[in-house]
């Protein structure tokens, strides 16, 4: 029996109906979805050549990472390995030492942090950061700071159209709530919230942003398998309905291997791998540089 | 799981604006206009002692919620803002003196330039934080009490200038204490509502990112060096309104009115009112001005205990009162005055049960 392609896409896209519709909304007025066409193929960010170092430490050395269109990309390596850093270099935080970060072939190596994410750099933090004293829902809200069109005198005023586009904003935020399946805590202020569930308003925080490119920062460290598992479906339907290259890092191989589309390995600072989740598992360089030692040793360990 | 009990049970929001109202049952909003109109009732059944520590409140209610601003809200720490309030005193003598302008075309004036020489003195707060943007912001003050005192041929030094009430305006003469008393509450009011909404609304967010996180803030897309210059500006904009209906009140400003001393009490208050909400402002205010009237209803009670001591220990009393409170509510409440109020509301909501 032959399957209809197009229906199951639109039962595909009904599954997601309940939350992210307004936000796709929200992202088609202002720019098109990727096509079938350029997913996988249009590099839509590139870092080249980024060297940093702190001190003595070399952070970075020469580092170049490409993204594409519609590319779940995960960067793993051991602790230190500049992970950590090459976002930050990207989101604006850092700033290299050489290289440049073009974004659509716009250089925005020396842009500051708030435009490069008015732009759609979104990320979220290895360190849990969001606004403690703000609820789940005002976080989501706040992050869409730069999409709110109304300036501050009119916010004091509380004109009516300040209050329509309030009202709108919250709509979009409580769509990204009920998505997270948030609902029940969402008037909770952050600070009270477990670590699994603040993990999950910073996803929805970087959401709120309309991002073009999120960056995400383990996003399932400290979590146990259903949390885990829960996040993941959240970043594979983010990545899926909203066609948002996700740029992640995670220390959790088997998710890795799992969602990935492609790998980049660092270690100390240098990218020693690049490429599909099948041949980086197989690669004796990334593997050495997990072990720490050549296989040889190991199995002298071993015996 | 902690869930926020912010109304009673059985209210539900349907639909979004109702969600965003800051009064959200019938009771509450009942309760505020009830409690606006006791105010404005109050102008004709209080005699003018009392109303002028009313006027009082409603001014340092204002001059708060402009701190509240910069320091609850944005987290900045400002060591200048009986400072501010002040040039927003002399705003109005000056412009009245000098440009023959009334007090009401003076009025804006006196929060813009408090506003102006505020975003000047907020900039520091781009870079450096903490105790060092206090120290940073302790320069205002000296740099405008200085400027009062020497530019004699504008703001006649140290020997204060006077200021005019509005003219009469309908039929209305604000010469009368009590009408002045509404002109003030008015203002009030109207300030405090739009410190409301500036809070629910884009930038007061905005604050609160810059205060909570300030790295994610601007990796979030905020911009915290115009957040910041803002939030300096607006809480000056606050204090020289403020300075302007009290020092209407008082038709006179002297440049020894305010001191360090006010502005750390300010921020000392601050803390007993409750960080990060206007009604913590207005509750801190109140705290201050009325433990400052008490202060001085106690000297006569003094010199009967202490004679001839009496006018040193009447100086003393009020600020060991001052830090005792402060020091007490640091160790026993260090929300504040506004916390205490949100657990007795929560107590009541839940009433039968105890949580």
């Amino acid at each position: 029996m032959a399957v209809d392609i197009r229906n199951v896409a639109k039962k595909r896209e009904q599954r997601y109906s309940y939350g992210l519709t307004l936000l796709r909304e929200s992202i088609e007025k202002d720019r098109d979805l990727p096509t079938e066409d350029e997913i996988f193929k249009k590099v839509i960010l590139k870092a080249e050549d980024i060297t940093i170092s702190f001190g003595g430490l070399n952070a970075l050395s020469d580092v170049t990472l490409e993204l594409r269109e519609g590319e779940l990309l995960a960067i793993i390596g051991p602790n230190g390995a500049g992970k950590t850093t090459l976002l930050n270099v990207i989101s604006g935080f850092y700033r290299a030492q050489k290289g440049e970060v073009y974004f659509q072939d716009q250089k925005i190596t020396h842009f500051s942090s708030h435009r490069i994410a008015a732009m759609g750099i979104c990320r979220t933090f290895q360190n849990i950061a969001l606004y403690t004293g703000l609820s789940v829902i005002d976080n989501i809200i706040a992050g869409r700071h730069p999409h709110i069109n109304y300036n501050f005198l009119n916010g004091m005023l509380y004109f009516p159209w300040a209050r329509r586009e309030e009202a709108r904003q919250r709509q979009i935020a409580e769509d990204i709530v009920d998505f997270l399946e948030m609902e029940q805590v969402r008037n909770t202020t952050v600070g009270m919230l477990s670590y699994g569930l603040r993990k999950r308003a910073e996803l929805g925080r970087a959401l709120a942003l309309e991002p073009r490119i999120l960056l995400l920062d383990e996003p399932m460290a400290g979590m146990n398998l259903d949390e885990k598992e829960d996040i993941a479906r959240f970043i594979i339907d983010i990545h899926e309905f909203l066609r948002i290259p996700i740029v992640m890092i995670e220390h959790d191989m088997g998710v890795v291997m799992d969602i990935a589309d492609r790998i980049v390995v660092l270690d100390f600072g240098v990218k020693i791998g690049d490429g599909l989740p099948e041949e980086i598992g197989k690669d004796p360089k990334v593997v050495s540089a997990y072990l720490g030692a050549t296989g040889e040793r190991v199995a002298w360990k071993i015996s | 799981m902690a869930l926020n009990v912010d109304r009673p049970c059985g209210t539900f929001d349907r639909n979004y604006y109702q969600a965003m109202e800051i009064f959200r049952t019938p009771l509450r909003k009942f309760l505020m206009v009830a409690f606006i109109v006791v105010m404005y009732v109050f102008a004709f059944i209080l005699d003018d002692y009392l109303l002028s520590i009313l006027i009082v409140f409603c001014a340092f209610s204002v001059g708060m919620t402009g701190l509240q601003i910069i320091t609850g809200y944005a987290g900045q720490i400002s060591l200048g803002h009986a400072a501010f309030m002040g040039v927003g005193m002399y705003t109005v003598a000056i412009f009245q003196e000098h440009l023959g302008f009334n007090f009401w075309m003076a009025l804006p004036l006196a929060g813009l330039i408090p506003m102006l020489i505020g975003m000047l003195f907020g900039i520091p707060a781009v870079r450096i934080k903490g105790l060092y943007l206090a120290f940073a912001s302790l320069a205002a003050h000296f740099v405008i009490v200085y400027t009062i005192n020497n530019w004699r041929s504008v703001t006649n030094g140290t020997d204060g200038m006077y200021l005019h009430r509005p003219a009469p305006l309908l039929g209305i003469d604000f010469l009368i204490d009590q009408y002045y008393y509404i002109l003030v509450l008015t203002v009030t009011i109207v300030m405090i509502y739009f410190a409301k909404n500036l809070t629910r609304t884009k930038l007061g967010r905005a604050f609160v990112a810059v205060r909570d996180n300030d790295i994610a803030a601007e990796v979030m897309g905020i911009n915290i060096a115009h957040t910041k210059v803002l939030a300096f500006g607006i809480g000056c904009f606050y204090a020289g309104i403020a300075g302007a209906i009290g020092g209407g009140y008082y038709e006179y400003v002297n440049v020894e009115w305010f001191t360090l001393t006010d502005s750390i009490w300010y921020l000392g208050f601050l803390v007993v009112g409750g960080l990060g909400s206007i009604f913590g402002a207005i509750a801190g205010a109140v705290v201050w001005k009325t433990l400052d009237e008490l202060s001085t209803l106690m000297t006569p009670l003094a010199e009967a205990l202490l004679g001839g001591m009496a006018f040193y220990a009447s100086a003393a009393f009020s600020l060991v009162i001052y830090s005792l409170i402060v020091i007490v509510v640091l160790v026993l409440e260090p929300r504040g005055i506004n916390h205490r109020w949100q657990i007795i509301k929560r107590s009541y909501r839940l009433h039968p049960f105890p949580y």
